[in-house]
């Protein structure tokens, strides 16, 4: 390809010989951004509750969920009282720093929702519209792609409120903002994270079966999926 | 990972393809640790603030994730991962509607500075120059000046990337290689 060409100045080769060289990535960046690439987790910092019971119990089965994806660096700040796993790669070993970058408590989630169109009980209304997604055998779903791109920043939005929602303890409020995700975009690329989401709030909210109901859902519709392990974990029980 | 090292060496452009491990999850990650670094390098050299770099890295994987199923394995797969850095920023700079400008600007600011040579100062320095040359380029051409020149991808490699013709590639290439050399000239006669 070179030879037809035009040369280029010495200038020019020397700016773009310096741009060969590889550009720094941070370890607990290239950290933080797998932890949300493997959990579905969005880009929004969230702010860890102050550990009542249910948050304690939330924040094993996350941490479970991400040992097993060897996500230790999130676990790290997910879950402050248990020691994440080991897992090899340096890129990906926990970040003490993290957990510092964490912002302090912030002012009430609940205040800054958009309202919520129906506070009817969660369950009753989630399980016809998860089970009438289409079946979906891969955790990349081609379904997915029919999602225009411009949404995944408020798909992200939501699901981010509905995870802090969940880790503040109120998961009826996460059920109602995952409502409205599914409202929105039903079919949308975090389709699998609002789901998997739904479960564990509905545990979170005493809602057992319908938990169960859900999650047998998510095994058949996500076989493959990658919180598989969290959603079982969640449920206490195996494949 | 060390840093400051040459691109073509490290990336191993042309022999890599995506080892089939036993699982799907465990696919991924691998495709994460060895690519992670070139997709964060092309989103920087795209024309991506450091500060944004993290956030569009992460759109980049989403979209692997999803195009997963597509990918055709037999293929490079660090092109189909530029082309994908690519449209990400391409939507980016387009709902931030970039200020060019103001970098060109700063770039004719740093590059009246003759830095002291081999220094790592200097390889910084120079790196945002280029960086901001680039960015006051057309991002069709840009994306193919950076594809070819920066990380050595071949033209049959561009141009699936990029899903162009072959022929679209190299008269881009031309047009791009003329246009940075005069943009590099220029900046060097100017005050």
């Amino acid at each position: 390809m070179k030879e037809r060409l035009p040369d280029l100045s010495t200038d020019a080769r020397a700016l773009l010989e310096a741009g060969r060289a590889a550009e720094p990535l941070p370890p607990d960046v290239a950290a933080r951004v797998w932890g949300k690439v493997a959990t579905g987790m969005p880009l929004a910092p969230v702010a860890l509750p102050p550990a009542p019971a249910t948050t304690f119990t939330l924040a094993k089965l996350v941490a479970v969920s991400l040992g097993i994806l060897g996500v230790g660096a999130v676990a790290t700040v997910a879950v402050v009282h248990f020691r994440p796993r080991p897992h090899s790669p340096a890129i990906l070993a926990p970040q003490p720093k993290q957990v510092e970058e964490l912002p302090p408590v912030a002012p009430p989630i609940p205040a800054m929702l958009p309202p919520v169109p129906d506070a009817s009980p969660p369950t009753a209304r989630a399980a016809p519209a998860v089970s009438a997604h289409a079946p979906s055998k891969s955790i990349l779903a081609p379904r997915f792609s029919d999602a225009p791109e411009g949404d995944l920043a408020a798909e992200r939005s939501l699901i981010a409120r509905a995870r802090t929602l969940l880790e503040r303890g109120l998961p009826l409020d996460a059920l109602a903002t995952l409502r409205l995700h599914e409202q929105r975009f039903k079919r949308g690329a975090l389709a699998q994270q609002r789901e998997a989401l739904r479960i564990q709030a509905l545990i979170a909210s005493g809602n057992r079966p319908g938990a169960e109901a859900a999650a047998a859902r998510f095994e058949h519709d996500y076989p493959q999926s990658l919180m598989g392990p969290a959603v079982r974990a969640a449920l206490g029980t195996k494949r | 990972m060390t840093p400051m090292t040459d691109l073509a060496a490290r990336f191993e452009l042309r022999v890599e393809r995506m080892d089939s491990p036993s699982s799907r999850s465990e696919r991924i990650r691998a495709l994460y640790e060895a690519h992670v670094e070139y997709v964060w390098t092309a989103l920087r050299r795209l024309g991506v603030a450091p500060s944004d770099s993290e956030d569009l890295t992460h759109e980049v994987f989403l979209r692997v994730l999803r195009d997963w199923d597509r990918f055709d394995q037999s293929r490079a797969v660090r092109p189909w991962l530029f082309g994908i850095a690519h449209h990400v920023a391409v939507d980016f700079f387009r709902r931030q509607q970039h200020p060019a400008a103001a970098r060109e600007e700063l770039s004719r600011d740093l590059i009246s500075e003759r830095p002291a040579p081999d220094s790592e100062v200097a390889r910084a320095q120079e790196r945002q120059v280029l960086e901001s040359i680039l960015l006051s380029m057309d991002v069709d051409l840009r994306a193919v000046l950076v594809m070819h020149e920066l990380f050595g991808h071949t033209a049959p490699e561009i141009a699936a990337a990029l899903a162009i013709p072959m022929n679209t590639v190299y008269s881009r290439l031309r047009l791009a290689r003329g246009d940075f050399d005069s943009r590099v000239r220029r900046r060097r006669v100017q005050p």
